[in-house]
This record gives C-alpha cells, sequence and structure tokens, in this order.
C-alpha cells in the first residue's frame, strides 16, 4: 500500500520514480472522477485532469495527510469542474467552422454517428445519475464509483480504502441506500408540473 | 426502482471512457514540467552515462544491421509515385538511423518510405491522378495505394478511371479516406483532420462507421473524434496553393478545347460554352508555344489573349464567348 505522506515528500526532494507512482496511481483515476462527475466532453475531461494535476504540483506542500492523496486531488477537481462549467456556459452553442483557416464557411452543422433520441433518453438518466451521486456524502459517492463504475470486488475496494470487508460491505450498503432516495428524489421533482 | 434495476443505473452510467493514452502522456509531460518548476526536478542521475553507452551501442548495431540490410537485401516497397516536381528545399526521405535524403526530380517513392515535403511538391501516382503535397508535410507511403499523413496537407487528384483495380486511399488519426472518382485536399494540423471534397465523392472509414462524403464537403474531425461538417466552395483562394501545383501540359499543337478542360479541372469551374459558334471555334483552334511555369490563372490570360475569344469567371464556371460578333457561315 502507498505511504501518500512518504509519496509526497519524496516527490518535493524531486525523486522521478515518486512522481512516475504519484502519476501512475491518480491520473486515470482522476479522468474516471471527473468523467462521472460532470457532462463534459472528452478534450475538457483532459483539460481538467491537467489543470488539476498542475496544480496539485503547485501544492505538494499543503497535503497534510487529513485524507487521502486521491480526495484531496479530487478537491482540487470539483473546483476545475465548477469553473470548467461556468466556462462551457459561457461559450456559443455554435463552432467554428474554419478553425485552422480563412472564413468562406457557408453552412455551419454539428453532427455525430448517433441515434439523437437514444442520446437523449441516455443524457437525461446520466443527468439523473451524476445528480444523484454529487448529492451523497463523498465517500458514499467514493464506494459507488469503485464498486459499478470501476467493478471491484467487496475485497478489493476493502483494500482500496484500508477498512475491513465487513466495513466496506456495510458501507457500500448504506451508500447504496442513500443513492436510492437522492434518486427518487430527483424522479419527484422531475414529476412536478 | 429494484435492486437490480438499480444495479443496471449504476453500472451503465458509471462506467466512463478512460482517458486515451495519448491523452494520459499529454497531461504527464505538462504536470512533469510543473513539477519540476516547482521542485527543480530529479537529482542527476549516475546511471545516465553508462545508459548513454549502451544506447550508442546497440545504435552502433542497429546502424550495422541496417547497412547490410540495404546491401544484401534490394527488395524495396512497391511504388507509389514519382516525384514530378518539388519547389524549395524539395521532399527529403527520412530514414531512421540513416542520413536523410532529398529526392531527385523522377524519384520513386516507395511502400515504407516516410518522407517530409519542405516544398510545395508534385507527385505522379502509379495508378493514374496525381498527389500535391503542400510544405512542411509528412507523410508515410503504406502501399502502392495508401498514404498516411501525419501532418500537412495533400490535395489527391485522381480523374475518374484511374486506380480501377485498387482506390487511393488517404488514412489520418480520423480515419481512412478512399477516393471515389475525386478531387480531394486532406489536411492534419495539431491532431485536426480536415477534408474538403472538391469534386466526386470521398468514402470515409471512421471507427463509428462509414460515410459518403460529396462535392462541396468540409468535414472537421478532432482529435477526439468530434466531428463538424459545412460547405466548401470548389474555388477561390483556399485552393491556390493546389492550382500553383498543378501538372503542366504541352499545349503546342494541340486544341483548345483540350486546354480550357485542363484549366477547367485545375480551377475546381464548369467549363461554358456561349453557342455553337464558340464551340466549333474552340475545338478548331490549334495552341502554339508553351505555358511551362504559369498557373492555370496565368496560363489562361496568355492563351486566351492570342484567340478572338473572350472569358468570364462567374462563381463556379468559366465562360467562353466570341469577343465581338461571332462570325457568319457562308
Amino acid at each position: 500500500m502507498l505511504d501518500e505522506r512518504e509519496l509526497i515528500n519524496r516527490m518535493r526532494r524531486g525523486e522521478q520514480r515518486a512522481f512516475d507512482e504519484f502519476f501512475d496511481a491518480f491520473a486515470a483515476r482522476l479522468g474516471a472522477f471527473a468523467a462521472r462527475r460532470s457532462a463534459l466532453d472528452a478534450a475538457a475531461i483532459e483539460d481538467v485532469v491537467q489543470t488539476t494535476m498542475i496544480n496539485a504540483m503547485r501544492s505538494l506542500g499543503s497535503f497534510r495527510g487529513g485524507s487521502t492523496l486521491f480526495t484531496w486531488l479530487c478537491q482540487i477537481c470539483r473546483n476545475q469542474l465548477i469553473d470548467a462549467r461556468r466556462k462551457a456556459a459561457r461559450q456559443p452553442q455554435t463552432q467554428s467552422l474554419d478553425p485552422l483557416d480563412e472564413s468562406l464557411a457557408k453552412v455551419v452543422q454539428l453532427t455525430d454517428f448517433r441515434d439523437p433520441l437514444d442520446e437523449c433518453v441516455a443524457d437525461s438518466e446520466r443527468g439523473a445519475v451524476r445528480r444523484a451521486i454529487n448529492r451523497l456524502p463523498p465517500h458514499y459517492a467514493r464506494i459507488l464509483e469503485l464498486r459499478f463504475g470501476d467493478e471491484l470486488t467487496v475485497p478489493e475496494i476493502a483494500r482500496v480504502l484500508q477498512v475491513s470487508e465487513s466495513a466496506a460491505e456495510s458501507q457500500l450498503v448504506r451508500a447504496r441506500q442513500a443513492f436510492r432516495a437522492e434518486w427518487q428524489r430527483d424522479a419527484a421533482v422531475g414529476d412536478l408540473p | 426502482m429494484s435492486g437490480l434495476d438499480e444495479e443496471e443505473v449504476l453500472r451503465s452510467n458509471l462506467r466512463v471512457p478512460a482517458l486515451s493514452p495519448e491523452a494520459l502522456a499529454r497531461i504527464r509531460r505538462a504536470t512533469e514540467a510543473e513539477w519540476r518548476a516547482q521542485t527543480g526536478g530529479p537529482p542527476r542521475r549516475l546511471w545516465i552515462p553508462r545508459a548513454a553507452a549502451a544506447a550508442a551501442a546497440i545504435l552502433a548495431l542497429a546502424a550495422a544491421w541496417q547497412f547490410w540490410l540495404r546491401g544484401a537485401n534490394a527488395v524495396e516497397g512497391a511504388p507509389l509515385a514519382q516525384l514530378a516536381r518539388a519547389e524549395g528545399a524539395g521532399v527529403v526521405e527520412l530514414r531512421a538511423l540513416w542520413r536523410n535524403a532529398v529526392l531527385d526530380i523522377g524519384s520513386e517513392l516507395r511502400a515504407g518510405g516516410e518522407f517530409e515535403a519542405r516544398g510545395g511538391s508534385l507527385l505522379a501516382l502509379h495508378g493514374g491522378g496525381n498527389l500535391r503535397v503542400s510544405p512542411q508535410s509528412k507523410f508515410e507511403v503504406l502501399s502502392a495505394n495508401s498514404v498516411r499523413l501525419e501532418r500537412g496537407e495533400m490535395y489527391v487528384d485522381i480523374p475518374p478511371g484511374a486506380h480501377a483495380d485498387a482506390s487511393f486511399v488517404a488514412i489520418t488519426g480520423a480515419g481512412e479516406f478512399r477516393h471515389v472518382g475525386t478531387q480531394f485536399a486532406i489536411a492534419v494540423v495539431n491532431g485536426t483532420t480536415r477534408l474538403r471534397v472538391r469534386e466526386g465523392q470521398v468514402q470515409w472509414h471512421a471507427p463509428a462507421g462509414d460515410s459518403l462524403l460529396p462535392a462541396g464537403t468540409e468535414v472537421l474531425i478532432d482529435r477526439h473524434q468530434n466531428v463538424t461538417r459545412g460547405a466548401v466552395e470548389s474555388t477561390g483562394q483556399r485552393w491556390s496553393w493546389t492550382e500553383a501545383m498543378a501538372p503542366e501540359i504541352d499545349i503546342d499543337n494541340r486544341p483548345l478545347a483540350e486546354f480550357l478542360e485542363w484549366f477547367a479541372r485545375e480551377t475546381g469551374r464548369q467549363l461554358v460554352v456561349a453557342d455553337d459558334a464558340t464551340r466549333k471555334q474552340i475545338d478548331s483552334i490549334r495552341m502554339h508555344g508553351d505555358i511551362h511555369g504559369l498557373t492555370p490563372m496565368q496560363a489562361l490570360k496568355v492563351v486566351m489573349a492570342s484567340t478572338s475569344l473572350r472569358f468570364e469567371l462567374p462563381a463556379g464556371a468559366i465562360r467562353v464567348s466570341f469577343a465581338g460578333e461571332p462570325p457568319t457561315s457562308t
């Protein structure tokens, strides 16, 4: 198991292997975290993760070990997601046809290869799950993501969270109950006239 | 919601696509640069000189191996094209472990070769048609009918009937672009692919499926496969670089009609002949001299000045008519 405070100390001393361990342990997980917690596209997720990691490098000295390193990174990432959402809201809804050069475009039409109706239904459900997960206490959200997003077994989750298997099991049950309550609340709000 | 439904909802919505290896590599570079800036980077490593010595030895062995291969094995990749014209610093063959070679006019570009056009270049395709490459483009010849464009821009001009047995394919990170009797330009800039179809159709094969893109279509595909589709005109400034690299034609003792058809194709215009008398005239006039070194537009002005005809260039067309009253037949 990674000794996280020692890892940060080694990174601050400039040890290349420590940086590699840090990056390999957290970058991809952070990408999954950002994708689950937002509706941003792949390019924006990449930007969010990059900015999060860069900010983390600037704040290495502020990590005190009060939470896990991943929780600390997730907090930085949440702030980046809020910024990214604000920026996306300010962006125009159309896209330039000629980002590479010149300016003679006549028709602007965004296309993809998916059925719009299917996408609409899927987006709606994804949005509801995202809202419910974002309202849960972080440790409940995390255990649901490990179980259903990363497909980890209960013993594997117990190892990641550094708790006993029975503790992981009961935490998972409570997390599912909390999710169900949030999901039903979301549905009830959605049904209001 | 039942327990099983709940699990399904959570599973299907919490599974997300992982960051691509390319994205992770970009993030790693940026993060590592910041980390070095903050910490002063890792201390100097004692193993580097030893590693460098080992690497040098491996390089020497590899170079010897390459030398032996080149001497002993005369088999080369299938030829794609011949270099017909090159401007500026020409076309360079990039050779791993070997000095890059500037190609002479007439050199073959073969499968397995990697090339960089340092100036505008014109390649005559063996199956018919030509390939025009803009300066600073880098590409790899994959086979007698396919090229991978890594950066820069290429213009593919394959007249109908050419490459009948195996169609020409240009490949970028966005997929495969197969000609279907075509003039099209394909560009790769910072990982984004841009396709402009000038004439005919292009079949685009991508992981999401195949699309047939008709003339007048412009498609931008970014490195995350996001697609923006729009329209593009077949004439205008954006094609001027391709016109400057057009294959030259001999006009001496050839009918004017042939020259006008060449001009129309090279500039993406439709040839419109005003009337029967003009048609008769352009079929009967035989030209003399040459237009080497001139762009299609310069050549048009020179050629038409020596005839009793005039031309106009309305949108997308060249219209030819008599300068005055057409002669009356007696």
